[in-house]
């Protein structure tokens, strides 16, 4: 997680291509099947999760996120930054 | 030459296990243990475990002893997966009560390692039962009373599979739950329980003090003669939750299902220091399987949250646990 948040925002963030997924009750199961690790993530997460689609840049993931959701929109883009920062060095999710 | 006080050989779902002592003792108290479900046949081991005593010098190789792993105070246990041998070490003065649970233990590891390797069975960490021809899988995390909720079936007529973990077996679109031949182990809370009291009372018990926790091993036949089965077709599934703060009880049909996810990492169980790169293989495909598995039991199988208080609602569990399973089809 060496990336600081200027140089993440332009960056398309996409599902790895060993990771399976499955929404439960809003909740993302996500199972790396490079090591057998489920992982459970919680709703907010499994909504970043699923906009990791390849179509959309960090910026937007953050955009729709504040849209839907209300608060302190400063702090709300940091936690996504370093949730997606998080994905990422986990090999969950690439940044491309 | 070993002189073979005690050799068994038994048979879980296909797997073939020898089971061979060197001491007279240890190997009369496995076979009291073992003696329901073993039997002797033809059949080629899988594996073979030797069970002795830490002072018989001449049957232990000093590699072996260096190797093995402490289980329990002064138990050794040391397993060889690339030879399919494994190794039970007692210190003298040990009791045999321990060592029967140790070794038990130990046939359970193995064959669960076993029945993943060559049969591609899933092991999901849950308790399995069933009422006629149902059978219904009992999930949740470690304490949500699964053993407690199984003790209490089966008093009420169910049939008992597994305890703490379950093989499912798929075929086509069919789901089987497996048994699993182990006793149920309880903890002292439970034995000092007014609901442990009515279920233990006038039965065998064997103290259990190995491991990790105090408490007790029963049989459940024990509790209700005959009520081991090898299999049933999987109907339902059950995600518990004990708590006292539970009021009343209730069944959610919005399904809970993250833990049966988070049960995933119970394939853990078949890792030890002692592996090698090749178990770990097997224990990630298992896990896969599990997970594959899990997701085709979402899509086919009733799953249902129940949320009970043991203090206040035990007594009417197995009804509505019946009522559910006459709605399953």
């Amino acid at each position: 997680m060496t990336e600081n948040k200027t140089d993440i925002l332009d960056k398309i963030p996409v599902q790895a291509p060993h990771i399976l997924s499955r929404i439960e009750n809003g909740k993302a199961v996500i199972f790396d099947d490079t090591n057998g690790e489920p992982c459970l993530l919680n709703e907010t997460g499994s909504l970043i999760w699923s906009l990791c689609n390849g179509k959309l840049s960090v910026r937007a993931v953050i955009s729709e996120l504040t849209c839907l959701y209300e608060g302190n929109s400063s702090q709300m883009e940091t936690e996504i930054v370093d949730f997606i920062s998080l994905l990422s060095y986990k090999g969950i999710i690439t940044l491309s | 030459m070993t002189e073979y006080f005690f050799d068994m050989l038994f048979e879980i779902h296909g797997i073939h296990v020898r089971l061979v002592s060197d001491s007279h003792k240890i190997g009369d108290s496995v076979s009291r243990e073992l003696g329901d479900f073993a039997a002797r046949n033809k059949a080629i081991p899988s594996i073979t475990i030797n069970v002795c005593r830490h002072t018989n010098g001449k049957s232990i190789l000093p590699e072996l002893v260096q190797n093995a792993e402490e289980i329990s105070p002064g138990i050794f246990t040391f397993t060889d997966f690339t030879k399919m041998k494994s190794t039970i070490l007692l210190k003298r003065g040990h009791s045999f009560d321990e060592a029967v649970l140790v070794t038990l233990s130990m046939v359970g590891y193995i064959s669960r390692f076993l029945l993943a390797k060559k049969k591609q069975l899933t092991g999901i960490h849950s308790a399995s039962l069933a009422y006629g021809s149902k059978g219904v899988l009992l999930a949740g995390n470690s304490g949500s009373g699964k053993t407690t909720m199984s003790l209490l079936l089966i008093k009420k007529g169910f049939k008992y599979l597994s305890d703490e973990e379950t093989f499912i077996e798929k075929k086509g679109s069919k789901l089987t739950l497996l048994s699993f031949p182990r006793h149920i182990r309880i903890g002292n809370g439970f034995a000092d329980s007014p609901q442990g009291k009515d279920i233990i009372a006038g039965r065998t018990l064997t103290r259990h003090n190995a491991f990790y926790q105090d408490g007790f091993i029963i049989n459940p036949d024990d509790i209700s003669p005959g009520c081991r089965i090898k299999s049933a077709k999987l109907t339902a599934c059950i995600v518990l939750s004990e708590s006292e703060k539970y009021r009343k009880l209730t069944i959610k049909k919005k399904r809970d299902t993250a833990h049966l996810y988070k049960l995933l990492s119970l394939a853990e169980t078949l890792s030890t220091g002692t592996e090698k790169d090749s178990v770990q293989k097997i224990i990630r495909k298992n896990n896969r399987k599990a997970y594959d598995i899990i997701n085709f039991m979402f899509d086919t199988t009733p799953v249902f949250h129940i949320q009970y208080s043991l203090k206040k609602n035990s007594a009417e569990l197995s009804d509505v646990i019946k009522e559910f399973l006459d709605y399953c089809k």
